[in-house]
């Protein structure tokens, strides 16, 4: 699976579990999208993970500051 | 839950705490034990994040509440059988006898968030890990209609119910509450400060001591029980970042200052040491609002 891919299954359940309507981009991070709260958090990753079929150590990714490093890390659990 | 014997500075006085929260504020007083500062007296497996975890807490340990054997994984964190369930009842008896002489209460609230059924509070991470991920992609539908507010059919439940049972995570009576009864909401401040004065006033003989969240999102509910605590004196408050704000992020948080939700493990003995400080001191409040 390429980077583009990952980066619009991100997307995609970024939109889903928030139902943010404006343009996302990938060096916005959790304050910057409304419905982003700590729930919403968990809800996103277990979609991505289900999309890709990934089991990712929930807490790796609280230490994910931007949507690049939810994308590179997802990358790196997929390998 | 736990009861922390904490001695002052100069090892001359003791508190006797009853600590209700998250890691931290568990780690932070685990540290304490190193240097023969603290020392646990009794502890029992879960976290809290609201204050209504919080009630519920204290209704286990009064032993006016008893978690049935199913719920155990979300609100213990772990199934009845790893922590010996048979023995809780005995293990509550012992902890009531302990907080029934403590001096304080240290309160954690991390969240005005609150996941819960009729008669139950649920931690979000339990349910989570412990219901949500393993159930799959229907009960993570589930959950997202929950937390959206959203309507949920006999249908989507009667699935939903089949999936959990199917996979022998819950049994099909507990996962059928959950799932029709469970729902998130979320405090307004003035309900969470009725909520605090409810559990105040069942608890006179404590002092209370609320230490809230240092994640910045959480700014809103600081500065309003700040205000409060300046108001009123029901209980003295800490906000953490009035240490945090004195180091460098990397210093303070895991993953090199990313991860917001925990300390960094050599972090922990100085959120420890401030919590001690505060409590044995006069003032009533530390906060930056």
């Amino acid at each position: 699976m390429q980077r583009e891919d990952i980066k619009e299954i991100i997307f995609k359940s970024i939109r889903e579990e928030t139902e943010f309507g404006g343009d996302i981009d990938e060096s916005m991070s959790a304050n910057d999208i409304e419905g982003w709260d700590s729930l919403a958090h968990v809800r996103i990753i277990f979609r991505i993970d289900h999309y890709l079929n990934t089991q990712i150590d929930l807490n790796s990714t609280y230490a994910t500051e931007t949507i690049i490093d939810l994308i590179e890390l997802f990358i790196e659990e997929i390998k | 839950m736990r009861i922390i014997e904490i001695y002052s500075e100069n090892g001359e006085k003791s508190l006797k705490a009853a600590v209700i929260g998250t890691c931290r504020v568990a780690n932070p007083l685990n540290k304490l034990r190193e240097n023969n500062n603290a020392k646990v007296l009794w502890a029992h497996s879960g976290f809290a994040h609201s204050i209504h975890d919080a009630i519920q807490w204290v209704s286990l340990i009064k032993n006016k509440k008893v978690v049935p054997k199913g719920l155990y994984q979300l609100i213990f964190g772990r199934t009845f059988d790893e922590l010996k369930g048979t023995e809780t009842e005995k293990n509550f008896m012992r902890g009531l006898e302990l907080f029934n002489s403590c001096d304080i209460l240290l309160l954690e609230i991390s969240s005005n968030k609150r996941v819960h059924t009729k008669n139950f509070d649920f931690n979000s991470n339990y349910l989570n890990n412990n219901f949500i991920r393993p159930g799959g992609i229907e009960i993570l539908n589930w959950w997202s209609k929950v937390c959206k507010g959203g309507e949920i059919g006999k249908e989507e439940i009667e699935n939903c119910t089949n999936k959990i049972s199917e996979k022998k995570l819950f049994t099909k009576k507990d996962a059928k509450m959950i799932l029709s009864e469970c729902k998130m909401t979320i405090d307004e401040n003035e309900k969470m400060l009725e909520s605090i004065n409810i559990l105040k006033n069942d608890l006179e003989h404590l002092e209370c001591v609320i230490i809230v969240n240092p994640d910045p999102s959480y700014s809103d509910v600081s500065r309003f029980l700040s205000n409060e605590c300046r108001k009123n004196k029901d209980f003295k408050y800490l906000d953490p970042n009035t240490l945090i704000k004195k180091f460098k992020v990397e210093e303070v948080f895991m993953g090199k200052g990313k991860d917001k939700n925990h300390y960094d493990e050599d972090f922990n003995i100085k959120v420890g040491e401030h919590i001690r400080k505060f409590i044995f001191s006069n003032e009533r409040i530390l906060s930056d609002f």
